[in-house]
């Protein structure tokens, strides 16, 4: 949780600290693989550009397209389970049907396919990862729906007259919530991982832009004469993820009505 | 019939420490059990029944239960004192449990037969070969009123009251002395609550087994058991016979308190007498008598001292009410 | 059992025309053309054009997706537009790589984490369970290909022990693999020390104990295949992205691999070996799937008889 905190105020100030184009993007052969200094605290990368910096920046791209990914997901993919969910019969068949052969791709094998249609970019990478995570999302909501769909107050709303799509966004949602904020927090990390992972393969961001998986694909050329190139941005994935995670497990923990006394 | 001793549990005490606190769950519990009888342990939830069972086969939770004084003798060998490996042999082979809910008492992934051989396996004293146990294990089957060529079949593909007679046959699968079944009808149909019961009743009778029956329900006990003792907030409060408690001329005002909650068929009442409150928080016990806060009878004593036992023949009632007048022991 | 296994491949017929119509429709959203590939920056239009036309590429979307369904049950998946040599043969001469490296992690994964699970479940906030479960906890959150590089930095570089890249023997793959298991063995291990607490925690295991089992009897008998049930569903989900995962773990270790074979077609925007990639590697893990699916039903007998 902390250490989130921390990686979202990085996020946030590192514009203040740094120029984007002076520090970040270009280059400073004077000042190649440096080793960490006090000017420079993780050292410099093999272009002379400060680590740190890069880093710091990279948390924006990451995190960036961690929401974005995570939100449109969950509203496509959602849309899709809820009245999958909601009306089930032939509609629900044919969805979740569409939906199997999806979920049937290895995830990041779909985001390459995607990309490899599309062309990179942060845009496509966005769509890419999208389109691999909204299956997963479709199969979540609509199975957090359909223990709901006959509970008595949903009942009660159709008896009383209540629009549909008011049932299955006002009643039926937010008895789903719980769950599905706990998914999106781990699902921020797993999306962070698979950009960095496209990227690391040039299929996401593209150097000189500062993402984390990018600047590993920069760095793994140097992988001989500054490890540390490769090391700093790993971890600094390692440590967005691994925040999540355990943010995700203590909301977990939180909003599971068994543990709570 | 040999009439001796079987089991006699002397102040018995069990506390569950957890880190917030600890739970009184039973308090100075005596009891006793000859070879060949029947005893009906009584009470609402919660008050010490299956935690008495289970301490009897020294199976209480890992780490947070722990019997803290008296002593359970068993056939000679004092229960509390016995190391694990010498609970093991007692375990299905000389005392043996059936659980409450026969739904999830059986492995879902092992195949009924194995499961009633693996007691056989595990306290073969007997030589018994691999043949002799399958044989074994077909003639308990038939014992239970299942034909013998279902045993390959998991426990999914019985229904509830076929899996209760699986637990049964796996229960009685090496004879063993004492038999505790912890309200094994509860998760049944009605009628097949009747036929699970009366068939515990025959079994019991033609292998000599004692049996200590756990329920909240009176009218089994009446049907088949031959002692009764009632407990309330793990103390036994009354016990004797099922004369002494059902012929209803003394009684604790708990246990008259529990026949008014059955409906009775003879004396036609508007409605039944439920008894009111609830049990006492077990980490914080109420002084003196632990049922004083619930009772219709409640006097001032009742408040401060806990009562002492009150005893005719085989008859004992743990009451103010009684022991007031004389006829004191202790 | 036989029953449940055709059903459960007749089913993967509708699954694998599905992939292939949805990889194919992602594929012709590209703009690349294989005339202009073919024929080279030279060429007028008129002659990328007649290139095209040959090839069929002007054909109506319906027509190119039933040719190639129909070529790729043949076991055709086309011809690849920058090098003219069959896809099919391409990939084949790459699966050797990217099925052992498959393999041996999954391995590895069932030989560390259930074990490891097992004990950290026994030992409920030992030393053993507290260390390897914040052990896991990292390594669930590291990118594997990060986990690759850090084991090149570490056993290649460092201690010179193994070598770093390529895939001529044995020694190759040994960092690759641990490097592909590893998150998947963090993942594995939790979920097996969750689901054995639970399952020892259940009333059967109380009439085990209540028979006069030994504790590691119960555990062996009785706790073990209960556990496995939801462990085996989570571990098919992960090959999944362990299959994913070996894209990017060949790119690291430089390994010829189905993987690298995409990502260079990608790049020469060779699409039908992209596509006849994606597909090979989408069967894969229905094959997998099918493979969890059928080892589940050994598991569990409610499948079994159903």
């Amino acid at each position: 949780m902390v250490i989130f905190i921390l990686l979202v105020i990085i996020a946030l100030i590192s514009p203040m600290i740094y120029d984007y184009n002076t520090d970040i993007v270009t280059q400073n052969l004077r000042n190649r693989l440096q080793p960490p200094t006090s000017e420079h605290p993780l050292g410099t990368d093999a272009f002379g550009r400060d680590v740190f910096a890069r880093i710091a920046y990279g948390a924006r791209v990451s995190l960036l397209i961690g929401f974005i990914v995570v939100g449109a997901s969950l509203v496509i993919g959602g849309f899709i389970g809820a009245i999958a969910g909601y009306f089930g019969g032939i509609l629900d068949n044919v969805l979740m049907r569409i939906m199997d052969v999806f979920l049937a791709i290895p995830q990041i094998l779909l985001a390459i396919a995607v990309v490899a249609a599309l062309g990179p970019g942060i845009t496509n990478l966005i769509i890419a990862l999208t389109i691999s995570m909204i299956p997963a999302y479709a199969r979540l909501l609509r199975s957090l729906i359909l223990p709901l769909k006959d509970a008595e107050y949903v009942e009660a709303a159709k008896a009383s007259g209540t629009n549909t799509w008011k049932i299955i966004f006002g009643h039926l949602l937010p008895n789903a919530m719980g769950p599905l904020i706990v998914n999106s927090t781990l699902a921020v990390g797993k999306t962070i991982v698979s950009a960095a992972g496209m990227s690391f393969l040039g299929l996401g961001i593209s150097p000189p832009n500062p993402e984390w998986g990018a600047m590993l694909s920069e760095g793994k050329e140097y992988i001989r004469y500054a490890p540390n190139l490769v090391l700093y941005p790993g971890m600094a994935i390692m440590l967005a993820v691994l925040s999540l995670n355990l943010l995700g497990d203590g909301l977990n923990d939180a909003l599971d009505p068994r543990l709570k006394q | 019939m040999d009439n001796h001793m079987l089991l006699e549990l002397k102040d018995l005490e069990v506390v569950y420490q957890t880190d917030f606190e600890n739970v009184y769950a039973l308090n100075k519990v005596t009891l006793s059990l000859n070879a060949g009888e029947t005893l009906g342990l009584v009470g609402e939830t919660g008050a010490g029944k299956t935690t008495t069972a289970l301490s009897i086969l020294k199976l209480l939770p890992k780490n947070i239960g722990k019997i803290t004084g008296g002593s359970i003798m068993f056939d000679g060998v004092d229960i509390v004192k016995a190391t694990e490996g010498e609970m093991r042999k007692i375990r299905g082979n000389k005392i043996s449990m059936i659980f409450q809910d026969p739904m999830t008492s059986l492995n879902p992934v092992i195949p009924v037969g194995e499961q009633i051989a693996e007691s056989l396996e595990l306290h073969n004293t007997q030589g018994r070969t691999a043949a002799e146990i399958e044989q074994r294990v077909d003639q308990m089957l038939e014992l239970v009123g299942i034909s013998p060529n279902r045993k390959t079949d998991f426990p999914h593909q019985f229904s509830g009251g076929m899996k209760q007679r699986v637990v049964i046959a796996i229960a009685l699968a090496c004879d063993p002395a004492l038999l505790i079944a912890d309200e094994p009808t509860t998760a049944l149909d009605v009628t097949i609550q009747a036929q699970v019961l009366a068939m515990m009743g025959e079994l019991k009778e033609k292998l000599n087994t004692s049996l200590i029956l756990i329920t909240h329900d009176l009218g089994i006990v009446a049907q088949i058991c031959d002692k009764v003792a009632v407990m309330y907030a793990g103390e036994i409060i009354e016990s004797g016979t099922m004369e002494d408690v059902f012929s209803r001329i003394e009684n604790h005002p708990y246990t008259v308190g529990l026949f008014g909650s059955i409906p009775n068929l003879e004396v036609s009442t508007l409605r039944l007498a439920p008894i009111n409150g609830l049990m006492p928080d077990p980490t914080d016990l109420p002084k003196g008598c632990k049922f004083h806060p619930r009772c219709p009878k409640c006097m001032d004593i009742c408040k401060t001292e806990s009562p002492r036992v009150y005893e005719t023949g085989t008859h004992q009632i743990m009451c103010h009410l009684f022991t007031q007048e004389g006829n004191v022991i202790q | 059992m036989i029953k449940y296994i055709i059903k459960r491949l007749i089913m993967m017929i509708p699954v694998m025309l599905g992939i292939t119509l949805l990889v194919f429709t992602i594929m012709s959203l590209s703009p690349g053309d294989p005339g202009t590939l073919i024929l080279g920056p030279m060429a007028t239009q008129e002659e990328i054009d007649a290139k095209n036309q040959e090839l069929g590429f002007y054909d109506p979307f319906f027509v190119k997706y039933f040719d190639f369904v129909i070529n790729a049950v043949q076991g055709d998946l086309g011809t690849s537009w920058y090098n003219n040599q069959p896809v099919t043969r391409e990939i084949m001469n790459r699966f050797p790589v990217t099925f052992k490296l498959t393999i041996y992690s999954i391995l590895l994964t069932v030989i560390v984490s259930i074990p490891l699970g097992t004990i950290a479940a026994l030992k409920q906030y030992s030393i053993i369970d507290n260390v390897s479960m914040l052990l896991a906890l990292f390594l669930a959150s590291m990118p594997v290909f990060w986990l690759g590089l850090m084991l090149i930095i570490i056993f290649a570089l460092n201690l010179d022990i193994l070598p770093a890249t390529g895939n001529e023997n044995w020694k190759n793959f040994i960092l690759p693999t641990i490097a592909l298991a590893g998150s998947v063995i963090a993942v594995i291990s939790r979920m097996t020390r969750v689901t054995m607490i639970e399952v020892l925690h259940m009333d059967y295991i109380r009439t085990a104990r209540a028979k006069g089992a030994t504790e590691g009897r119960v555990v062996r008998k009785h706790a073990i295949q209960n556990t496995l049930i939801p462990v085996v569903t989570v571990l098919g989900v992960n090959l999944g992205i362990m299959l994913g995962g070996t894209v990017l773990i060949e790119q690291v270790f430089g390994m010829a691999g189905i993987g690298t074979l995409m990502i260079n077609a990608i790049r020469t925007k060779d699409i039908p070996l992209v596509m006849g990639s994606v597909t090979f590697l989408a069967l894969c893990f229905s094959i997998i799937n099918l493979l969890v699916d059928i080892s589940y039903g050994f598991i569990d007998p409610r499948i079994k008889t159903e």
